[in-house]
Parts: structure tokens; C-alpha cells; sequence
């Protein structure tokens, strides 16, 4: 799907000057107007087999949800395709695979478990794709380790929402872990999380955050140094089949229940954010979901007073 | 299209390309004014075409300010053929008179999204069509941007069109061929032609040998874009040139020498700021195509019945493919070749009855390929948001190698015309070393005097793109893709100048090169995932009809359908309609012409491609993916297709004389009632809702010509 992705927008360039057209405009993924997900934290990422994770959701606009969770195995399918061939398809959980696990916002793959899902090699033989020797596939478990997926389905206001978030389990010793929680700066004022699971920044002066209305706001991730000290290197195959180390890069997902971002996402060097506030006073809420680009994630939510809104 | 664009064109206006001397007065050729073709034209009497010769009489047929080219599918090599003439290549609305645009309008030939200049022919892909130049595959025919083709069309003679089944002589795609054969230009005048539009700007300088033994012709054509396109938009940039130097020489009565020396330079470039706040930069992704190609040519005809050519082509061209953004990683693909080739043909001719070829093709061409692309396939394969970051940076050389001697006899016995031909290729690339045998033949027979019956068959190769078989990236093991291609069909003249040629036809495809991913072992029982894979299998199959009328009291047209289906097979044998598969192509074109007015319109009905409709009906997002922060639509893509596709183009052009200048003014619209065509769907981010990627606008073009005589 990816590869079909890249090749449609590498086509698309050569129709660039034609595609000057008037492309519909829809709202931006950073605006928060109904309930969704916004990020799944493992901890840890990269587990080791009979280790257990504890997964955690972070939900947005929605006032109640009932969330329940399943460890399954095959995800992408790798059926080809390419553009000869229309779209290609992909396998989520099928609804008779996987196992259940405990309900709520956080919830814990039991080290069983991953102690099974690791020595499933025809498991993980199903999940690369079926053309592999089962020693081949070994190898890569033990090389590399091997990506299981778990789904959490939500149901929120009555709005169904499905996500899913792999899980590494490997037999290496120095493992993966996540990014630190989320540090940035709002028009000047330091936000930072409180404890690493506990989903909520605020400022470290006390208080709410404040911004004036109708107004362009910086937000800024924050960190010491001159670039993200907690990016790690993990080992991985290549397209070739060489074992190579490859750095982790820091994605800032950024969201506001009103007014607008300048962007979604952004990246190092470009991370900051530009917010352009709601034209009215009022509480409103902004979340952080860093990511390391290799299945690390670490989110918060705050709040932001808007002129003189008095806010909880 | 924006307004600026749609500005643009209606901006665009021409001016002043002299014309040889005695032509008919623009918009008035005979043909066009209602005359009957004349005696003895082979485009007219449909007998197969015989060398250009070297006068300026030839230089001079059939043109209407500049409509030198014809199209045609000649037979006897070739099962369908279709003629037409210079004003049915040039007044033909929404083709902005470009006479090498009109195959489009063909049968056998799908709509093209935003009418890029290359072709979905026979339910094969764009990349399994080519183009060739005095039999010399070429990487582009056609500029970027709607533009014209990189060949003056006062230097090339004739356009055959192969929607599929093409001769022997021919080979290297497993689709369609739209060769151009080029002409010699007159040897008894000096000429002139200057062409200037706000687009571009293009010269054609012909100097006449000594003797009238030959001559020389320069033509020169540059876009300037640039100094519109900042007016408009400072995120898009285009240019392109092209050149062409041809020498053309007696060497004694029967004995010619053509040296053509021609290139293409095209460059498109998007560029838009990125981030924001204390962080800025920006974004650009842009392709570039380059070549050049000396052809030498010389021909010998010691008598009516024996012909010889021998031909070569030497040249550089580059294909470069890049996107880059401030603090990412450069991607992208550059392609650069040094090719030559030759091929020589003997065609002995004793009798009506009996034609037998003989041929070679020799081609090298030495790639050097270097390119980044995302590094898609690691493992453990957990995906970061957007495309990966880092990249597989690939760089090969490549040579390959093909050598295709080819037979063709062609006999006459009583009604029938049996055509019989081989074309064995030896192909060296990668790590493939074969020889494909490709038989061919076309059976016809005249049923009446007015209707034949025709039957064809024959087997296509095409080797795999430079990039697919790079070491790293690709596979250098891919095989030549395949295809057998047959139809059976009939041609029949009717009254009122009419005729119809109808063809069934079916295309079964193999070795099909594929986009891939899926890892496979290698011998040493690693885990490898080459981007491409050689597995593709498909068919097309269909139904085309043209039904024409010839030039004939000022009136000509041609309706043609074509009905087919293009599959493509998965594993486990599941068939999937191919990507551009269109049901129903509908052309209409009409053009008449009263006293100095001539009117056309072109309509054009085409099925919508598939596309998977990803909206869940019950109103649910797609499955989120919590380590790529996006959605992901799968499992729930519902087959369909675009909507119909419908457009009406006008034309009008009226010819005038001021004083030494004869010209014609027109107008030429496109999409005159505005329909809002879809060429494809986007989608919400949570793939909640879409919305429709527009097809070309209302698009109105004023022109003026001129010729100084």
C-alpha cells in the first residue's frame, strides 16, 4: 500500500502542472470535532519474549467510551500488487483471530502471551507474508525481532473506532524504549507531563495555560541540546536482507479542539508549530503525541484559556 | 485546472510560419475545400507507403499549415489500418491542432487522465506503449504540460499507429506502437519558418544542397513559461526545448543519405514552503527529461523491386524523478543511458504478389541508475508516520543488449494476402540471457470489392524498465514481459464516402513486472523483499469500431467505440479489473468546412476507471494506525468506478489573407459546457467522506497562423 502510495505521488508529479486543479478541501486531521484516537503507548515498545506490555490509550472528544482490546497476530498481508493492479488489500485482526484482552483504557499484554507469540513461527511465517522458510523466519526473530499487532476497539459516543499499534518482541538485549513525556512551550510558557502514563501536561508555573484569541501562538517541543537526546538506534533487515542499525526520528503529532494548526505533524528539523487560536474566549484543549518513528510514543493533553476563560 | 492555467491557454495565439510555394491558402487545401484526394497519393489510395521522396513536391503535400503527418496502420504487417489526412490531423478540436495528439481519438486508445500525451492502448499500461522514430525507440514523443511533440511536425512524414499486432520490424513493447517516420525536407529553396506564441517560440531553417542534391534543415522550438508562469504561481515551474538538425544527400540516382540529429529537454518543477514558526523551509519535487540522438540513414534503391536501409542511432538521454524537503531525506530516481543501435532492411518486391523483408536490429543501451528511494520492506517493519526516512540509496550500471533479426513474406494468392513473420530477439540485461521468438501473421481477404476480412495474431516482448532490475532496489532476474495479441476484424467501404473498419481482439499478458514487497528467501535463506516482481499475468479482450467518413465536399469525421475489458490476475487465480480499465471510449469528431469558415466538435464518452470507494457506508472511520498516526482503509474498499466521463470540444477556424500572408484565425475550446469530470477520488483524512480530483475545465484557446509566401 505504501510502495503503491509512493508510486502514485512520484506519478503525480509528472502531473503536477495539469493537477493545478481545484483539489476539495477538507478539515484538518489536527482538529479534534469528534471523538477519536490519538495514540496507543506500549510499554515497553520492544519487548522481550514472556515480558509483559502495558498498553495505554489516549482518546479525544468523547465524554464516554467502553474500550476493549486484542492481541492478534497477521496484519499486513503482503498480497502485491502495484499499479497494474487497482488498489492492494490488507488484514486487520480478523474478528475470529487473536486473543482477548482486559477491557479499559490501559490494559497489559501478559508475558505469557508474548512468550507464545514469539515461538509461533508459523505465526509470525503468516504475518511476513506466507513465502518465507520457517528458518528464515527464525532468523529474523532472532536477528531483528518480530512485529505482533493489537487492536483496540472503541466505542465512543456511540461512534465505533478501531486502531492498532504493533508490538515488538525480540530477544535483544538492549531494547527500545519509549520517548520521554511530551515538553513544549506555548506562547512562552513551559508545558510538560506530570508522569510518563499519566496522559496530562501542564504548566510548570502553575495553573492553566493562557493565549489571547484571534492570535498566532508558537508551540515548540522542548528538549536539552540541540536536538532530541532520547532518539535510539535499532538494527533492522533492509529491502536487501543486510542487518543495519537505523536511527529513530522524533514526529510531533500535534491536535486542538478549536482554532487551527499550521500543520499535523511535524519534524526536526521544522517542529515547530504554529497555532492560530479561536477568535473567542473559552477552554480549549491541545495534545502532543511524540513519536520515535519506531513504535515509541509518549502524549499528553492540556489545557488552554483563551482571554480571560476561566478554566477547571 | 486553476484559472490561471485555463488563462494561459486562452492567452495562447500563433503566428507566421511561411509556407512552401503553390499551396493551397490555409483552412483551403484541396482536401479541406472539398476536392478529391489526388491521383496517386498512397495515404489517399491506401497502397502501402513508399519511401519520401526527395522533392519538394512531397514536402509540400497535404499541408495545412503544418499538417504534414498522417496516421495511419498499414498493412500488410499490421491487421488494422486507419488513414488520415493532414486536415483531419490538424482540425480536430481540443487537440490545439498538434497533429501527432489526434491518435488519442482512436480506437483501441482510453482516455488519458488530464490528457497526458501517453496512451492506454488494448487494456495494456502506459509504459507498455512507445515510441519510436525511424524505427528508433525514443523515451518521449511528447512535451510535458499539455505540450507539443518534440519533433517539428513539418519534418515528420507520417504517424503510424499500432493499437497492438504490429509488424516485425517493430519490437520492445507488448502493447501499442505510435511510430513517427520522418521526411526529408525540399531541396530547391531556401525556407523560413518562424512560429511565436505566448507559450513558445519555434524556427524551421531548410538550405537547399548544391544541385538540388540534398538539404538541410534546422528547427528549434523553446517554451518561456518562465515569463508568465511568476504572474500566476511562483510553486510551479516548466520548460521545455527541443531541436532538430537534419541533412539529407544524393549520393547518386538511387543512393540517399539522412543524418537527423535531434533532441529534448523538459523540466516541471513543483515548489511550496513547508513548516512554520521559528522552523521554515521547503518542499519541491520536480522530473526532468533529456535526450539526444544522431540517426544516420542511408538508402539504396537499385530498382522498383529491391530497397535497402541501413540506419543508426547514437545518443545520451536521461530520465530524473526527484522530491526533496528541508530536514528530510532527497528521493528520487535519475536515469541516465548511452545508447546506439542499428538495423538494417532488405525489402525485395519481384512481383504484386510476393514481398519478402529481411531485417536486423542491434541496440545497446548502458544504463547508470542511482536513486533513493524510501526504504520500504525492513523488518521488523514497524512504520513511522509519512514515508520512511531513511532511504535505500541504489546505484547500478546496467547494460543491455538486443540483437532481432526479423523475416517478413507477405504473399497475394488469388482474394487472400497472407502475411507471415518471426522476429527473434536476443536479450541481455541483468541476469537474463535469452532468446524470445515472436511469430507473427495477418491473414486478409477480400470478401467483395468493397469489404475485407482480416485476421492477426503474434507474439510481443518487452524487457523490464532500468530501474526495476537495479542490484538492491530491483530485480536484475526480472523476465521480459509477454503478450499474444489477436484479432480478427473487417474493413468495408460504403457509400457517401464512408467506411468502417471493426476489429475483435485479445491480449493475454504474462511476466507482467509488478510492484512487490513480499519477502522472499534468498540462497542463503535470508529474508529479502525486491520492489518488483515478474509474476504479472493479465488479459484484455474488446470490440472496436470506426466508422469515417473521408474528406470529401469539405465534410470528414470519424466515430470510434471501443468496448473491452482489461483484467489482471492475483494469486489463487482472483481477477481484478487492470487499474485503467475502461468499459465504453466514445470519439466523435466532425469538422466541415464552407468558403473560409470550418467548423469542428469532438465529443468524447468514457467509462469511469475502477477506483476503490473507501467511504464506509455506515459512516465509520478507517482502522487507525496508532505508529503511523494515520488511517488506514483497507479491508473495506469498495470496487467501483469514476463516473462516466463526458466532453464536448468546438472548433472554428477562419482563413484570411493580408497581403503576402495567408493564415487562419481560430478558436478552440475545450470542455464547452464545463462538465465536472472526476479523474480520480481524495479522501478525508479519516477516509470519512471524498472528493472528486476535477478532469480539464472549460479551457478556450484563441490562435492565430500565418504563412508569409
Amino acid at each position: 500500500m505504501r510502495l503503491a502510495l509512493f508510486i502514485s505521488r512520484a506519478w503525480c508529479v509528472s502531473c503536477a502542472f495539469c493537477a493545478c486543479v481545484d483539489l476539495p478541501e477538507f478539515p484538518r486531521p489536527s482538529l479534534i470535532d469528534r471523538p477519536r484516537v490519538l495514540a496507543i503507548v506500549a510499554e515497553p515498545p520492544e519487548a522481550a519474549p514472556g515480558q509483559p506490555v502495558e498498553l495505554s490509550l489516549l482518546l479525544a472528544g468523547a465524554s464516554s467510551a467502553e474500550i476493549t482490546w486484542r492481541a492478534c497476530g497477521a496484519f499486513d498481508s503482503f498480497t502485491g500488487g502495484g499499479s497494474q493492479y487497482g488498489d492492494e488489500t490488507e488484514e486487520h485482526c480478523g474478528s475470529e483471530r487473536g486473543d482477548v484482552l482486559e477491557p479499559g483504557e490501559r490494559t497489559q499484554l501478559p508475558g505469557a502471551l508474548t512468550s507464545r507469540l514469539f515461538d509461533d513461527l508459523e505465526l509470525a511465517a503468516a504475518i511476513l507474508g506466507s513465502a518465507l522458510p520457517l528458518a528464515t523466519v527464525a532468523l529474523i526473530r532472532d536477528e531483528v525481532g518480530l512485529p505482533f499487532v493489537v487492536e483496540a476497539t472503541v466505542i465512543a459516543d456511540g461512534k465505533l473506532i478501531r486502531a492498532v499499534k504493533r508490538v515488538v518482541i525480540s530477544p535483544r538485549e538492549r531494547r527500545n524504549t519509549n520517548p520521554p513525556p511530551p515538553r513544549f512551550s506555548l506562547a512562552g510558557q513551559e508545558i510538560a507531563a506530570e508522569r510518563a502514563d499519566s496522559f496530562r501536561c501542564d504548566p510548570l508555573e502553575g495553573g492553566v495555560a493562557r493565549g489571547a484569541s484571534a492570535s498566532d501562538i508558537e508551540l515548540r517541543p522542548l528538549f536539552e541540546g540541540d536536538s532530541e537526546p532520547w532518539i535510539e538506534a535499532y538494527p533492522v533487515l533492509d529491502a536487501r536482507g543486510a542487518l543495519v542499525r537505523r536511527s529513530e526520528r522524533a514526529f510531533y503529532s500535534w491536535f486542538s479542539s478549536a482554532g487551527e494548526l499550521a500543520e499535523s505533524i511535524t519534524t526536526a528539523p521544522l517542529s515547530s508549530q504554529r497555532w492560530t487560536t479561536p477568535p473567542a474566549a473559552g477552554c480549549h484543549a491541545l495534545w502532543l503525541v511524540i513519536r520515535d518513528g519506531h513504535g515509541g510514543a509518549s502524549a499528553c493533553r492540556t489545557e488552554v484559556a483563551i482571554d480571560d476563560a476561566e478554566c477547571p | 485546472m486553476t484559472m490561471p492555467s485555463a488563462a494561459l491557454w486562452a492567452l495562447a495565439w500563433t503566428a507566421a510560419p511561411s509556407e512552401a510555394q503553390g499551396d493551397p491558402p490555409p483552412g483551403l487545401s484541396q482536401e479541406a475545400a472539398g476536392a478529391e484526394a489526388p491521383e496517386g497519393d498512397p495515404a489517399a489510395s491506401g497502397e502501402p507507403e513508399s519511401e519520401p521522396a526527395l522533392k519538394a513536391e512531397a514536402w509540400g503535400e497535404s499541408q495545412v499549415l503544418g499538417a504534414t503527418a498522417r496516421v495511419t496502420r498499414p498493412q500488410p504487417g499490421a491487421v488494422s489500418r486507419v488513414e488520415l489526412r493532414g486536415p483531419e490531423l490538424t482540425l480536430i478540436p481540443g487537440t490545439f491542432g498538434e497533429p501527432l495528439r489526434v491518435p488519442a481519438t482512436l480506437p483501441g486508445v482510453a482516455h488519458s487522465p488530464f490528457g497526458l500525451g501517453f496512451f492506454l492502448v488494448r487494456g495494456s499500461s502506459f509504459q507498455n506503449t512507445g515510441f519510436v522514430v525511424d524505427g528508433f525507440q525514443v523515451p518521449l514523443l511528447y512535451h510535458l504540460g499539455a505540450g507539443p511533440a518534440i519533433l517539428s511536425a513539418r519534418l515528420v512524414d507520417q504517424l503510424d499507429f499500432y493499437p497492438g499486432g504490429y509488424p516485425v520490424a517493430l519490437g520492445r513493447f507488448t502493447g501499442g506502437v505510435i511510430a513517427l517516420q520522418t521526411k526529408p525536407p525540399p531541396v530547391d529553396r531556401w525556407q523560413l519558418e518562424v512560429e511565436i506564441d505566448v507559450l513558445r517560440a519555434s524556427g524551421l531553417l531548410v538550405v537547399p544542397l548544391p544541385d538540388e542534391r540534398g538539404s538541410i534543415a534546422l528547427a528549434f522550438r523553446r517554451s518561456y513559461f518562465e515569463l508568465f508562469l511568476p504572474v500566476i504561481t511562483d510553486d510551479v515551474s516548466l520548460a521545455y526545448a527541443d531541436y532538430q538538425l537534419r541533412l539529407d544527400y544524393r549520393l547518386a540516382d538511387r543512393l540517399r543519405l539522412s543524418v537527423l540529429f535531434f533532441g529534448s529537454r523538459d523540466s516541471l518543477e513543483t515548489l511550496q514552503a513547508t513548516g512554520t514558526g521559528g522552523t521554515v523551509g521547503e518542499a519541491s519535487a520536480g522530473v526532468e527529461y533529456a535526450f539526444d540522438q544522431l540517426m544516420l540513414s542511408i538508402g539504396w534503391e537499385p530498382s522498383a523491386a529491391f530497397r535497402l536501409r541501413w540506419s543508426l542511432v547514437v545518443g545520451p538521454s536521461s530520465i530524473e524523478l526527484g522530491r526533496e524537503s528541508t530536514g528530510e531525506a532527497s528521493l528520487g530516481t535519475d536515469t541516465s543511458a548511452m545508447r546506439f543501435g542499428q538495423r538494417a532492411e532488405l525489402v525485395f518486391t519481384p512481383a504484386a504478389a510476393w514481398q519478402s523483408t529481411l531485417g536486423v536490429e542491434y541496440s545497446v543501451f548502458s544504463y547508470d541508475v542511482s536513486a533513493s528511494v524510501p526504504s520500504f520492506g525492513e523488518l521488523p517493519g514497524v512504520p513511522a508516520p509519512g514515508l520512511p526516512s531513511d532511504v535505500l540509496a541504489v546505484h547500478d550500471r546496467l547494460l543491455e543488449r538486443t540483437l532481432a533479426p526479423y523475416v517478413e513474406q507477405v504473399v497475394r494468392p488469388g482474394r487472400f494476402e497472407l502475411t507471415a513473420g518471426l522476429r527473434a530477439e536476443y536479450l541481455r540485461y541483468g541476469d537474463v540471457s535469452q532468446w524470445v521468438l515472436d511469430p507473427r501473421g495477418v491473414v486478409r481477404f477480400a470478401l467483395t470489392e468493397y469489404a475485407k476480412l482480416k485476421l492477426g495474431s503474434g507474439l510481443f516482448a518487452q524487457p523490464p524498465l532500468p530501474f526495476q532490475l537495479t542490484r538492491g532496489a530491483g530485480n536484475p532476474d526480472l523476465q521480459p514481459s509477454r503478450a499474444l495479441q489477436s484479432s480478427v476484424g473487417a474493413e468495408i467501404e460504403l457509400p457517401f464516402a464512408l467506411e468502417i473498419d471493426t476489429s475483435l481482439f485479445y491480449s493475454r499478458m504474462w511476466q507482467l513486472v509488478r510492484n512487490s514487497g513480499r519477502p522472499i528467501a534468498d540462497p542463503e535463506g535470508r529474508a529479502i523483499q525486491p520492489l518488483f516482481a515478474d509474476d504479472g499475468e493479465g488479459q484484455a479482450y474488446g470490440w472496436e469500431l470506426l466508422l469515417r467518413r473521408r474528406i470529401e465536399r469539405g465534410l470528414f469525421g470519424w466515430l470510434a467505440y471501443t468496448l473491452s475489458r482489461s483484467e489482471r490476475f492475483l494469486e489463487g487465480g482472483r481477477k481484478v479489473v487492470f487499474a485503467f480499465d475502461q468499459t465504453h471510449v466514445l470519439n466523435f469528431a466532425i469538422s466541415y468546412t464552407w468558403q473560409k469558415l470550418t467548423f469542428g466538435a469532438r465529443m468524447t464518452l468514457a467509462s469511469g476507471r475502477p477506483v476503490s470507494d473507501l467511504v464506509d457506508p455506515q459512516g465509520d472511520d478507517a482502522v487507525y494506525d496508532a505508529d503511523q498516526d494515520d488511517f488506514d482503509p483497507d479491508s473495506r474498499g469498495r470496487r467501483t468506478r469514476l463516473p462516466l466521463y463526458h466532453q464536448l470540444d468546438l472548433r472554428i477556424d477562419h482563413a484570411w489573407t493580408l497581403g503576402p500572408i495567408e493564415g487562419s484565425v481560430y478558436l478552440d475550446i475545450i470542455n464547452v459546457y464545463n462538465a465536472a469530470n472526476s479523474e480520480s477520488y481524495r479522501y478525508h483524512y479519516d477516509f470519512g467522506s471524498r472528493g472528486r480530483v476535477p478532469g480539464l475545465p472549460f479551457l478556450p484557446t484563441l490562435g492565430v497562423r500565418g504563412v508569409l509566401r
